[in-house]
């Protein structure tokens, strides 16, 4: 029994450090990857606001039927150009749901001028992330009173289809490389970077798995100390 | 013990306890799934007063969550963001569970136990965005495991163990293995007493034919999507199959001292189901404490599946738009 259990830990041993030097390979170009993509996207960013700061609370009803229209003053601060991604989820659906290509239609008004305006299908909505609506930040829109307009073509008894507060929305701007000359805006776009490489999608993924790593070490170390005070 | 080392132990485990659950609330930034979906309307349903058994189709477990999620819905409505109050409760409550459980096993295995089920990757992840409560109903299966081996003829560990399976029907076949042990009527009977806690938790919310139908069949005939295509996907396809295997390993673990049998049998009771999703994936943690160099191994494959497989991470397209 014990060359038995001896034979196993070693197999379990070599397994172990076969899937190290994989995952660790793997994890140095996706290292790799990573910070590209962060190069890359220099000049993008991304600001992340409460929904709350968009909309008021009783716009976040848990359901609602066909049309739906939203209206508030412009929030938007920057003088910049980008968009607002706006979430919308919906759940408890019948099986044969996305047989029916339901449709969302959105509108976004500011001062009753249209923006913009665009076409979904809904079956979208029943992905974690909801339907999220690209809608134009432009600085004419600078405390205005803005309007967004949904329409579907669902049954009326439809349920649960809400505005989601899971998600922050978005303001994503292109910064153009004279403006990083002013001070305050340097420090602004370094705040918002930092925040933006602590909350992105990527950025928890890659960090937990640094953070797997860690847990390795630690956990390792903890087994050795423990064999130590044992014997 | 002085009050100065109590009070330093005490600092300890509140750090320990507010880094897991920052780790745990940091990656519910990742967004949630159609669990949590489901955990919010439950919750809606619950503090409107209405039968989540007939309103929706998707819960399939006993009521203790779902009167839990109701009480944190209604909490939540007093936040402006009731939404992130909702799920910072949720992960809150879960975390308190998965230090308990961590805090159980430290007894028995040492810190390095605590350290690999309390901050372990994947545990991590089915707390913080599956929000999944497997920890809840396995602390408290695993406090009943150790009362009924110190108390095998007292019906206090059964009861516990019942109210294990109200919150949610992990340990389900777990008196099977009490039955195969049993050297006495008594003991036998109170193997059965879980059952009959799991079903009476019921009662009070069938109040209509038509509640009892959709308990009959959102619960207990419940059909999940299975893992292998040759299996016929029928409603008792994976009880059966649990059935048979944790059977035949009931007869394995017969001598084996009950605490340790139940962390077997979460090993077992995760390798045999067919219908697995990555959110069964923390269950069989605490059965590797006894391998711990293949706990590693799990942890590593689970761990990073779960951050590039599941959350499709590819850097296909560099530009934002």
């Amino acid at each position: 029994m014990g060359f038995l259990s001896k034979l196993i830990n070693r197999l379990i041993s070599f397994l172990l450090v076969v899937g190290l030097v994989f995952s660790f390979k793997f994890f140095i170009k996706y290292t790799k990857e990573y910070f590209f993509y962060f190069k890359n996207n220099f000049y993008f960013l991304t600001i992340y606001k409460s929904p709350l700061k968009l909309f008021k609370k009783e716009n976040f009803e848990t359901s609602f039927d066909r049309n739906k229209t939203i209206i508030g003053n412009s929030i938007i601060k920057e003088n910049n150009l980008g968009l607002i991604y706006i979430p919308y989820f919906l759940d408890n659906q019948p099986e044969d749901f996305f047989e029916k290509n339901y449709q969302i239609e959105v509108k976004f008004f500011i001062n009753d001028r249209l923006y913009h305006k665009e076409k979904r299908p809904i079956g979208n909505g029943l992905t974690e992330n909801g339907i999220i609506f690209g809608m134009p930040v432009l600085k004419e829109g600078k405390n205005k009173n803005y309007k967004i307009v949904l329409k579907n073509n669902l049954p009326t008894n439809q349920k649960y289809f809400y505005l989601g507060k899971h998600l922050p929305y978005q303001e994503i701007y292109f910064i153009e490389k004279k403006q990083l000359l002013s001070f305050n805006f340097f420090i602004n776009f370094v705040k918002y970077k930092i925040w933006f490489s602590f909350y992105d999608k990527k950025s928890v993924s890659y960090l937990m798995i640094l953070y797997f790593y860690l847990w390795l070490i630690i956990f390792l170390i903890i087994k050795k100390s423990n064999k130590k005070i044992n014997k | 013990m002085s009050s100065r080392i109590v009070k330093k132990k005490l600092l300890i485990l509140i750090t320990l306890f507010f880094t897991g659950l920052f780790l745990r609330v940091y990656i519910s930034n990742l967004g949630y799934n159609f669990d949590f979906g489901l955990w919010q309307i439950v919750g809606d349903l619950v503090s409107q007063g209405k039968n989540v058994y007939r309103e929706t189709t998707r819960y399939s477990y006993g009521s203790i969550w779902f009167l839990i999620l109701g009480l944190f819905k209604k909490i939540s409505l007093f936040f402006e963001n009731d939404y992130f109050a909702f799920r910072f409760l949720v992960i809150l409550t879960l975390t308190i569970s998965n230090f308990l459980m961590s805090l159980l096993v430290y007894r028995f295995f040492g810190s390095f136990a605590f350290f690999f089920i309390f901050f372990n990757p994947i545990l991590i992840y089915t707390t913080g965005f599956h929000n999944q409560f497997d920890t809840l109903a396995i602390f408290f299966g695993l406090l009943a495991l150790i009362t009924i081996e110190k108390k095998r003829e007292k019906l206090v560990g059964y009861l516990l163990l019942g109210l294990s399976l109200t919150i949610k029907h992990i340990f389900l076949f777990f008196p099977l293995w009490l039955i195969i042990r049993t050297k006495n009527k008594k003991q036998f009977l109170y193997s059965l007493v879980p059952y009959l806690v799991f079903i009476c938790s019921f009662l009070p919310f069938v109040n209509s034919k038509e509640t009892y139908v959709a308990i009959l069949n959102n619960v207990f005939l419940n059909k999940r999507d299975l893992l292998y295509p040759f299996l016929k996907n029928i409603s008792l396809t994976t009880p059966i199959i649990i059935f048979i295997v944790l059977w035949i390993f009931g007869w394995v673990f017969k001598k084996e001292k009950i605490f340790h049998s139940g962390l077997y049998y979460l090993l077992i009771f995760t390798g045999s189901l067919v219908n697995s999703g990555v959110l069964y994936l923390s269950i069989p943690l605490i059965g590797f404490l006894f391998f711990p160099l293949l706990g590693l191994f799990y942890t590593l494959v689970a761990a990073f599946y779960l951050y590039f497989h599941v959350f499709n991470l590819k850097f296909n397209s560099y530009y934002l738009f």
